[in-house]
Parts: C-alpha cells; structure tokens; sequence
C-alpha cells in the first residue's frame, strides 16, 4: 500500500513539539520541590510518545535519545534515585536539543546531529541523587525497523511473526468466542452507523493558507455587499419591500459569516503563556533570584497572526520584570516580602480588545531617577509631572535606569521598541507602579489585523481612513481656538488642553491652493499617550471595514497602514495615526523654525 | 462496514491506523486515551478496537480489562499496540483479556494483515 508520509509528519512534529513543551513545564515542576508520583509517570509517557513517532518515521537519533530519557524517568517513578536541579537542567537542556534537532527534521535534514549524539550520552550516563551508580542497563531502543524502511523495501518488512501475535490459548473472559466468528448482529451495525455523528472527531486540522484564503474570500463578499446595499438599498427600501428584506437578511448572513470566519483565526493565549515559564525558570536562575509565574486567562482567543506578533514585545516586558523588577532574594528578605518573587500574566478580553497585563510585585519604579535620568537625556523631565507621565518616560527610545547593563535586558533598546511593535499593531502600552510594591504593564490590542473599525474622513476629494480606537472626540473649532505660534506647531485649544494640529492635506500631500473646501473639522486622535488634532474636511461616518495589505505590492508607506475597499467600491487609505502624528507635529513645528 | 475504534494518546498515531483502516474500507472512530475509548466503546458498536498500551487517564490493559467486563464486549477482538514485545507483555496482555497485540513502529501492510484475520 503506497502511503506518502509527509501526510502523518507534520502532525508528528507538531506533537513532538507539544510534547517538548510540556516536558519543560513538568521538569520546571520537578524543581519547585513538589515531590509527584504523576509528574515523573507523565515525563515518561511524553519521552515514550516522542520515541514510539521517531521509530515510526527513521528518526533514530531522537528515538535513541528519548529512549534515555524514558530509562531515565522510568527509574525515577519506579523510586530508584529522586530528581533535583541537576537532573531539572538535563532535561531543559535535551529539550532544547531535541527541538534544535526537530527543526533540521523539518527543515529535510536527515544527517548525523551532533548534538543528539552528546545529548544522548548525557542523559545515559546521569545519575540521580540516590540512583544506584552502575548504569540499569539500557535496553536497545525498539525502533530499528522504520516505517520509512518498510515503504521503502517492500519485499522485506519487520517478519511477521513478530510483528504481531494473537492469543493461542484464549484467555479466560474472552474464551468461547475468542477465534473471530464476528458476523455483525444485524441491527448492530446500523446502530454503529447511527451513533457515528455524535463519535465524529471533535477537530480537523487545516493549513493556514486554507483559511487565509477564506478570510479573503469573505472579505470579497462583505465588499460586494456593501457595494449592493449602497447602490440599491434605499432604492427598495422605498420601492421593493421584498428586495429590502432580502437585502438585510444578506447583509446579516454576511456579517454572520465573517464573524464565524474571523474567529476560524483566533488562537487562545495558551500559546503565548507556554513559551514563558521556561523564560523565566531560565532568566531567574541566571540572575540568581527567585521568580515564579502564574499565568491567567489562557482560553483568551487573539488572531493567530497577533499572537505571533506578540511574543517578541511580551518576551521583552517579562525579561524586564525579572531584571529590573524583581529584586534579588536578600533585598527582598529585608524588606519584608517573601523571597520568591511573582510575575503574574493575564490575558481578558474588553470591548473589542484584548487586555494582556504583566505585573510584577518587585522593587516598582523610581520617579526621582526616572526623572532625573530624562533630564540627563535632555528630554524635559520635572517634578510637577504626574506618575502616569513619568513612568510613559520609559517608553522613549534610549532610555534605561539600569544601574549596569545586563545581558539578560539589554541596554534599554527595550522598551521603546516593545511599545512601537504594539502601536504598530493598533495596539497600546501603558505603565503603573508603586514604588515597593511593583509595577504593571498592561498591553491593549484588537482582537484581530484583519478587519478594523474605522472612522471615514474626507479631504479634498479623497476619503480616508482613521481606526476608531484612537479617535477621542470631534468638533468644529471657532475661530479663535486655532493658535499659531513662531516656531512650534499650530495649536488648537480643546477645553482648556492645547492639542498640536495636524492637517491632512499635509499628510497626503494635497496640492497646494486646492478648491475652495468647508471649514475644517477638528479630530482628537490619542495614541502612544500623545494627542493631537487632525484637521479633515468632513467626517463621513463609522464603518466596520475589511484590511487590505499594501506590503505585497507597494513598498511600505509612511503615514498609511493598510487600505480599504469602501461600499462604493472606492479603494481608501488607512492612516497610520501614531507615524502620522509623531511625523507631522514634528514636522509642524520644523516647519515653523524655517 | 466494519467500525473499529483507535486508541492511541499520539495523535500521529492515530492519524496513521485511521488512514490505513479507512483506505481499507473500515470505518474508524478515535479516542485519545483509556477512559475515553472506554466512553466511545459505550456509546457506539465497534467491531474491533485497537489500543495503545501507555496512555494518560487509562492504559491499554486497563481498558481491555474494563471492555471485558462489558457483556457487548465479551467476544469483541481488542488488539494491543506496544513497544515491546516481551513475554511480560504478552502474558499481561492475555491475562487482561486482548486478543492479540501489534509492536508499534509497524508498517501499513502488518496492520492491514492482523485485522483482517481477526476480523475475519
């Protein structure tokens, strides 16, 4: 039977990899002193089941090595030898072996890995605390015979006769009717049938470009229904009650479906809160202080392509937490906390957002040196600013408090770029703190890059789009609310805050002395804890509209973040409302100095 | 069509014996350990099951132990899937009340052969 095994692999991989993962977590486990009979037996199922996969496809080196492994954790559920922090770093170490080795699997690499061969050896030759020192001989791994060798050469399999075996002398329970005789009841066989909808499968899996194809198809549809409704909705809403109905029945299904569609993307948090444990056990251990992590809201679900965006930033915040946050076990001791220290991550949705908090209960930050740094970097720092402006301090680029550069957080190149991923993402960064008591960052992102809320707006003859998340409010100022001032941006007073003004028509470069256009309107935008008032034409109204990316076939654009194709098929520009307001007050304000 | 239930905590394996079984013709539903096999076995007609010995939640020879003891199947061919084929196994194997077993990695054709004669 010609089987193509490439089928059965990825599904290997992807498990192998689960199962990595959870012996990491377990062998994390294994150190904190909890001394469990369950945790030990589900290490040797999890080495088992990598093993009996690697045998299956030829992958030799991993069945030998997980096979130690097995050997390994076998002893220990059986109470030969106990685990400590030696046999914790074995483990975490032959994982990070085993999915160095994994990746060249995947990548068609089929030769000898080194690195398997030392890891191998390591995990044979350990002994536990308490473990007899002659080695329990290690039994030749099983998986000689793959199933790659067996597709391959045909003629010669495992010999079946040892292959497989039946029973001769029938066990007692099933004696009388042990030799087979299985003509199916009549009856039950249907019944088999008839119960087969409810014993279906619970998931399938389905490659990413399958679903991404989906999402693009529906967002084709939400288009043409919107370009539908425009054109002939308020033509039967007065003339054809029928059209009408069906035209909101459409509309409905439509919306329906592009939610079912999104949320085909949606991956729980689980797989961002996974990669951290080891991160911190790792990051802790290497400073020497005592962190444990506890993790929320793991079912809270985030578009798949977020979740891989957010990894980096969040890897940033908690390296930070540990090594700025968390103070070493004697600090804390004399300051009366316990010695281990909490970092706590928590995943809930609000609104249309997805709400990620990382807190820390360290040594909080410090306003004087906060301060007092900014102004060493000549950022106009004082007193009078309130906590929540000068912990946003520590979000501008080359800003670190860090007595000493560590390796662990780096030289203060973090936080900045932690909150221009997120800005860059439709998301937001903030800070609080309590200086004793430790310090959240909280991390607010949509829920999904794919469709967005977005506030229409006009210039001239163009619409564009704003993302109604930073939208704050919009009025028409008067005519003496816009301030212009030598050498600084225009200003526009908004009950009693002056916002800088950026007009649009800069933005987008609208050729000078256009037609003679309304009086402006004024939108407050807020984004990056920095407002500004964007100077449009007119506002159009709010639509739910479906992202089309510009990086395929243009270069990226400053100031534009995606594009849109609106009811009257018209295509508009999405602005990039953090670049175009960090650009344009800038600007303003060079343009005013010349 | 002849119904056999997989159980199998690997998921690779089990994607494998479905698609072997299924392009033989068999229908094939799966579980994912001891305890739900022993719930899937409850809640529909198997013809035969086939089991993996080391599994969280329930192990093969406990679940072949605890179908025995169902009166739907008694005489049901249950066929054990392991690693090793030692005469420990074996004898445990029997005792439980399995029918035959299988050592895994097996090639397609080794499966197809020892269900179709116990199904014979």
């Amino acid at each position: 039977m010609p089987i193509d095994l490439n089928r059965f692999i990825a599904t290997f991989f992807d498990e192998a990899q689960e199962h990595l993962e959870s012996i990491e977590e377990m062998a994390m486990a294994l150190d904190s002193g909890r001394d469990d009979p369950e945790l030990l037996n589900s290490i040797f199922r999890a080495a088992h089941s990598i093993k009996g996969g690697s045998g299956t496809f030829g992958f030799t080196q991993l069945a030998e090595a997980t096979h130690e492994m097995e050997t390994l954790f076998d002893g220990l559920r059986k109470g030969r030898g106990r685990a400590d922090a030696s046999t914790v770093r074995l483990l975490l170490d032959a994982c990070d072996a085993f999915k160095g080795h994994l990746a060249r699997l995947k990548a068609g690499e089929r030769g000898v890995d080194e690195a398997m061969d030392a890891t191998r050896a390591a995990l044979a030759g350990y002994r536990c605390v308490g473990m007899a020192p002659p080695a329990p001989v290690a039994e030749k791994a099983p998986a000689e015979e793959s199933f790659f060798a067996a597709v391959e050469r045909p003629a010669a399999p495992l010999p079946a006769a040892e292959a497989y075996g039946l029973f001769e002398a029938p066990a007692a329970p099933a004696a009388p009717e042990k030799f087979g005789f299985f003509e199916p009841v009549p009856g039950v066989a249907g019944a088999a049938e008839a119960s087969r909808a409810r014993s279906e499968q619970s998931s399938i899996r389905v490659s990413v470009e399958k679903i991404d194809r989906i999402v693009n198809l529906v967002g084709e549809l939400v288009i043409a229904q919107a370009m539908m409704q425009q054109s002939v909705g308020t033509l039967a809403e007065e003339h054809d009650e029928n059209l009408s109905h069906s035209l909101a029945t459409l509309d409905r299904n439509t919306r329906d479906l592009q939610q079912a569609v999104m949320s085909i993307r949606m991956m729980p948090m689980e797989f961002v809160f996974s990669r951290f444990p080891r991160l911190v056990y790792d990051v802790s251990t290497k400073l020497g202080k005592k962190v444990q992590l506890r993790t929320l809201g793991h079912e809270t679900e985030l578009d798949k392509e977020l979740i891989e965006l957010l990894i980096d930033p969040l890897t940033h915040v908690v390296r930070n937490a540990i090594d700025h946050g968390i103070e070493p076990p004697d600090e804390r001791r004399a300051a009366g906390k316990p010695e281990q220290g909490t970092i706590a991550m928590r995943a809930t949705h609000r609104g249309g957002s997805v709400i990620i908090e990382v807190t820390d209960d360290g040594r909080g930050l410090d306003r004087e040196r906060i301060i007092a740094k900014a102004r060493e970097l000549g950022m106009g720092a004082d007193e009078s600013m309130t906590d929540e402006q000068v912990w946003t301090l520590i979000f501008e680029a080359g800003f670190s408090t860090a007595k000493e550069v560590t390796d662990v957080s780096g030289r203060g190149v973090g936080m900045d770029v932690v909150r221009r991923n997120i800005t860059s993402l439709g998301g937001n960064v903030f800070v609080s703190s309590v200086k004793g008591e430790g310090t959240t960052i909280t991390i607010q992102l949509p829920l999904t890059l794919a469709v967005l809320d977005g506030m229409i707006v006009c210039v001239g003859e163009e619409q564009y789009i704003v993302p109604l998340e930073f939208v704050a409010e919009a009025f028409k100022p008067g005519p003496g609310d816009i301030r212009t001032i030598v050498n600084q941006p225009s200003l526009v007073a908004v009950r009693g805050e002056q916002l800088p003004i950026v007009r649009l028509e800069d933005v987008v470069q609208l050729p000078p002395g256009a037609p003679d256009r309304p009086q402006p309107l004024c939108l407050v935008v807020e984004v990056d804890n920095r407002r500004a008032a964007l100077l449009v034409d007119s506002l159009i109204g709010q639509q739910q509209l479906v992202v089309k990316s510009l990086d395929s076939n243009l270069h990226a654009v400053p100031g534009v973040a995606g594009a849109t194709i609106l009811g009257d098929g018209r295509v508009a520009l999405i602005l990039d409302v953090s670049a175009v307001t960090r650009t344009y007050t800038a600007r303003g304000m060079a343009k005013a100095a010349a | 069509m002849k119904t056999i239930l997989a159980v199998d905590d690997s998921a690779t394996m089990r994607e494998m014996v479905t698609f072997v079984l299924e392009s033989a013709g068999y229908r094939v539903i799966e579980a994912e350990d001891g305890a739900q096999g022993l719930d899937r076995a409850t809640s529909t007609s198997v013809d035969l099951v086939i089991t993996d010995q080391n599994m969280p939640n329930m192990d093969g020879l406990t679940l072949v132990k605890s179908l025995r003891e169902m009166r739907d199947y008694k005489s049901v061919p249950i066929l054990l899937l392991t690693t090793e084929s030692s005469d420990s196994m074996k004898s445990q194997g029997r005792a439980a009340g399995a029918t035959g077993w299988l050592v895994k990695p097996f090639d397609p054709a080794t499966l197809l052969e020892v269900v179709q004669k116990v199904l014979r």
